[in-house]
């Protein structure tokens, strides 16, 4: 049977003319948006708050207000902003403890089974996950200096372990050592080392060094706490590079755990 | 500095017609792909407006967890939609 076929068996021709229209009137509707026919447009330049971000991520001159972290974003969601993504990260665990509550009675099924796909995809995959997990831990150690952080990293990381968990089978996973249990204790202890770095400057403030801020990074106006900027040459962001591995292990492990919890989830057998 | 704007706009075309498809299928296994393929062509468009860190997230969210979760749902419930 052609492709042509096919499609015209599969669909009929309206919802080919209405598919079309409606990606039409949504470019229409697009271009008098860039035109400015639906309200102002914002400026094309940069705006004030942009600037000053942009020119103190990395700035050695202007100490109390930079985070030597060479990635603006990596900066701006740890250092700037480092509220917001904790609490993030504690949203991320409330779905998680939401997904181990309802979905608690998948312990108690019989073992699944499978024994996954054919030898050439294990040993295709085994291969990809290699080098994807090489991929993703370079990306979380140079969440300050290049594109990326902890998040990317974890989720590739998750997303590369139910790959093998497709391919390969739920035995390989318990056999390198990733069981649920183990999975979940992860996650909470390293939330709870993430809000420990977080509290870590008040030391100072105890020993009666200087003031301190909560989640401060590097010296701040009135504060002489910092944490450390430089690894011999290389620059190390204080806490934004702390902060990057830490997230990564949170959130390899909690998508790990969602996608274990519900692949093996056997819900009560009523009809 | 033509080339950006054709890719997005193709992409972006390409995506509304998949949504619609998406939305009309009762094979609900081929949707899941419809979707994933969506994926796929947003992670172009957000490649070409500069934004890598979103597409780092976005790669393994759209192209892998996502698709994976839909299936694992479908094999729990009905594959067809009436």
């Amino acid at each position: 049977m052609s492709v042509r076929n096919r499609i015209r068996m599969r669909y009929k021709k309206r919802d080919i003319v209405v598919a079309l229209s409606l990606a039409i009137s949504m470019l229409a509707l697009a271009m008098v948006l860039n035109m400015g026919g639906l309200g102002i447009l914002p400026p094309r330049t940069l705006r004030s708050l942009a600037r000053s971000i942009v020119i103190n991520t990395y700035n050695p001159w202007n100490t109390t207000l930079t985070s030597y972290s060479l990635n603006a974003v990596s900066a701006i969601i740890w250092d700037y902003r480092g509220i917001d993504t904790i609490f993030e990260t504690s949203v991320l665990m409330a779905a998680v403890t939401g997904v181990a509550i309802v979905l608690r009675e998948s312990h108690k099924g019989r073992k699944p089974g499978g024994q996954g796909m054919s030898i050439i995809v294990k040993s295709s995959t085994k291969i990809v996950m290699l080098l994807t997990i090489i991929g993703s831990l370079a990306l979380a150690v140079h969440g300050h200096l290049t594109p990326g952080g902890g998040f990317q990293a974890g989720s590739a990381i998750g997303a590369t372990l139910s790959l093998v968990l497709v391919a390969l089978s739920l035995q390989f996973i318990h056999r390198i050592g990733i069981d649920k249990d183990t999975l979940l204790k992860i996650r909470y202890t390293v939330l709870a080392m993430i809000l420990a770095v977080a509290l870590v400057p008040l030391i100072s403030l105890v020993l009666g060094y200087s003031y301190a801020y909560i989640l401060q990074n590097q010296v701040r106006e009135g504060s002489y706490f910092s944490m450390p900027s430089k690894f011999f040459t290389t620059p190390l962001a204080g806490t934004v590079f702390v902060f990057n591995i830490l997230e990564t292990i949170t959130v390899a492990s909690a998508i790990t755990y969602i996608v274990l919890t519900v692949a093996t989830y056997e819900g009560k057998t009523e009809e | 500095m033509l080339i950006p704007i054709v890719v997005v706009l193709v992409a972006s075309t390409l995506s509304i017609i998949l949504a619609y498809l998406t939305m009309v299928e009762k094979d609900l296994l081929i949707a899941t792909i419809y979707i994933a393929f969506i994926g796929v062509l947003y992670t172009l468009i957000y490649y070409i407006l500069m934004a890598p860190d979103v597409v780092l997230a976005y790669m393994p969210v759209s192209s892998i967890l996502l698709p994976l979760m839909i299936v694992i749902v479908l094999k729990k419930t009905k594959r067809f939609e009436e």
